[in-house]
């Protein structure tokens, strides 16, 4: 899948601009501050209809504007050409499909699907268990629209029951009231939990492999789900565990008013040759096993829909040495597409295979000095 | 905020705001359409609110919208008295009866259970949905109970499978038929046009043939 073209119109720093653009390796270069990761930040927009950096719409508005409009025109293999459009203004968020309003974000996303690679990844070794959730739930996004749907109605009942538990404490309700929710708490909250276990389980294998080729020294990457409830032995059963395992907490959640089973309290185990690595890896070693998880994340979607995401590579050369430089530069290769930020030429390995297209930003304004050409 | 409108119009346009699906724009838009309006025109609108309001009352049995104590499907003797389908919202009840099919009765709830609008199963007709039905049978007498099913026809939302979930628990024991309306693939539905997630339930509440 690429992006053949893209039109923005007032988004965050970012000039008004129309690009023709193609297959093949994209380098943008551009001093700090100039719009760079913006840039990446609106081909992700135009995949996953939200900013992962915002906390709200709004703030993608350009300062002084009351709307923002991207449009975006891919090519994908499989589906056929695709246009898109992402659009804020005061009267809320519209996201069309040739032209067309789809009515919710679960059916805009997976139409064109991309994967940002940034800095930022190390918060899934060296974080919170937050981030690693919000690297299941991004990956899971793209794959599954039943996921997103799920997540959702799981998360609507959660805060109903989450409220429920809050009056019974506060005598507002009879302790009764708590038990309406719980079948479906189970029912959505299970099938969030056995969708992550498999996708953990794939993840897992792929991203083994990748970091092993990374890392000279031959250590042995392993991740694995952890899950809040005992998983079962088969993906439809955890439903059923789910629910168990809310039956049992029943007690403790009325006397502390608030849900604690559940996908909410999921985490990712990694494991450097058996040592756990959350919180205790190097900064090298974290943004290996990183940029392992979103390659291996990339892969599997190229297995999963038949095409390569396109990759956006937001400052991550410069973080990496020679050997992996051109470690990564060879694996990013096999995607169609690729868009990678640098402030200096010098950071990104010279490509001998495919001639690099070349886009400049000075000061929120776009330019293509020169068109990529696709591999042969 | 400063108000660029006369009182009277500001006050219109407050009033209007306060209408669901209404917004500040809209509500702008709709006042300066009324004051546009010739008199008779207003006179009309203002007084079928007044008029609407007044005489528009809920049915003592099933809590429909009627103008009079007991509403037109409660004292149709030909309708079964025997099924009783439960929905959410008076809105619902027209739903069902423009499909000239059921010919049984309503109970309208009038909402769902919903904690973060703080609306707990005490703020609906439930209660009343027992009276009713315990009412029925003592006129009944002995034998067969004279309710033999309830039909739960709420939507198929987190807050409305709750509503249902509470709705069995306390009408399964009294050894009544209590049914759930399906939800899947919309009828004439193409399966390579539907949603995933719509895929999924019609897979989880397929039925054998």
């Amino acid at each position: 899948m690429y992006l053949k073209g893209i039109s923005l119109q007032n988004y965050r720093n970012l000039q008004p601009v129309s690009l023709g653009l193609g297959e093949g390796f994209w380098l943008i270069l551009g001093a700090n501050g100039q719009g760079k990761s913006n840039f990446l930040e609106a081909i992700s927009v135009l995949c996953l209809g939200k900013a992962r950096r915002a906390e709200r719409d709004r703030d993608l508005i350009r300062f002084g504007e009351d709307f923002f409009r991207l449009e975006g025109k891919f090519s994908r293999e499989e589906r056929g050409d695709l246009e898109s459009v992402v659009r804020l203004g005061p009267d809320g968020k519209e996201l069309l499909i040739f032209g067309t309003p789809v009515g919710t974000l679960a059916k805009f996303i997976g139409e064109a699907s991309c994967v940002t690679f940034s800095s930022d990844d190390v918060d899934i070794v060296l974080g919170e268990p937050t981030a690693r959730r919000q690297f299941m739930n991004e990956a899971l996004s793209q794959l599954s629209q039943g996921y997103i749907f799920d997540l959702a109605r799981y998360r609507r009942c959660r805060d109903q029951k989450n409220k429920a538990l809050k009056d019974i404490r506060e005598r507002l309700a009879p302790v009764d009231s708590v038990e309406v929710w719980d079948q479906n708490l189970a029912q959505y909250g299970g099938r969030v939990c056995a969708r992550r276990a498999r996708f953990v389980r794939q993840i897992s294998e792929l991203s083994a492999k990748i970091y092993a080729r990374l890392s000279a020294e031959a250590e042995g990457l392993q991740v694995s789900y952890e899950p809040n409830v005992s998983a079962p032995e088969e993906a439809p059963q955890w439903p059923e565990a789910m629910l168990q395992a809310i039956v049992e907490k029943r007690p403790e959640e009325i006397r502390r008013g608030m849900s604690l089973v559940g996908p909410q309290r999921d985490d990712l185990s990694i494991t450097l040759n058996g040592v756990d690595g959350r919180g205790f890896a190097s900064r090298g070693q974290a943004r290996t096993i990183a940029l392992a998880l979103r390659l291996a994340q990339a892969q599997l979607m190229r297995k999963q829909t038949g095409e390569w995401p396109i990759l956006l590579l937001d400052d991550v050369f410069a973080e990496l040495d020679e050997t992996r430089r051109a470690l990564l530069s060879e694996m990013v290769s096999e995607a169609g597409q690729v868009f990678a930020t640098a402030a200096s030429e010098g950071d990104v390995p010279a490509l001998e295979q495919r001639q690099m297209g070349l886009i400049t930003l000075r000061r929120g304004q776009i330019e293509v000095e020169k068109t990529a050409e696709a591999a042969a | 905020m400063p108000s660029y409108f006369t009182r009277p119009l500001s006050r219109l346009v407050a009033e209007l705001e306060k209408l669901p699906g209404v917004g500040p724009k809209s509500a702008q838009r709709l006042a300066f359409f009324i004051l546009r309006m010739n008199d008779e025109e207003a006179q009309n609108l203002a007084q079928a609110i007044v008029e609407a309001k007044s005489h528009v009352q809920t049915c003592r049995v099933c809590f429909n919208y009627t103008d009079q104590d007991i509403c037109e499907i409660c004292r149709d003797e030909r309708r079964d008295t025997g099924c009783i389908c439960v929905v959410a919202d008076a809105r619902d009840l027209v739903a069902f009866e423009r499909t000239n099919e059921y010919k049984g009765r309503y109970h309208v709830l009038q909402g769902v259970i919903s904690p973060m609008d703080g609306i707990g199963p005490e703020r609906l007709r439930i209660r009343e949905l027992q009276q009713r039905i315990a009412q029925a049978q003592q006129d009944n007498g002995s034998g067969a109970h004279p309710v033999s099913e309830i039909i739960i026809a709420t939507n198929p939302t987190i807050e409305g499978d709750a509503t249902a979930m509470y709705l069995a628990g306390i009408l399964k024991p009294l050894g009544i038929k209590v049914t759930r309306i399906a939800h899947g693939m919309p009828v004439g539905g193409d399966l390579d046009y539907a949603d995933q997630a719509t895929l999924i339930q019609s897979l989880e509440w397929r039925r054998e043939i």
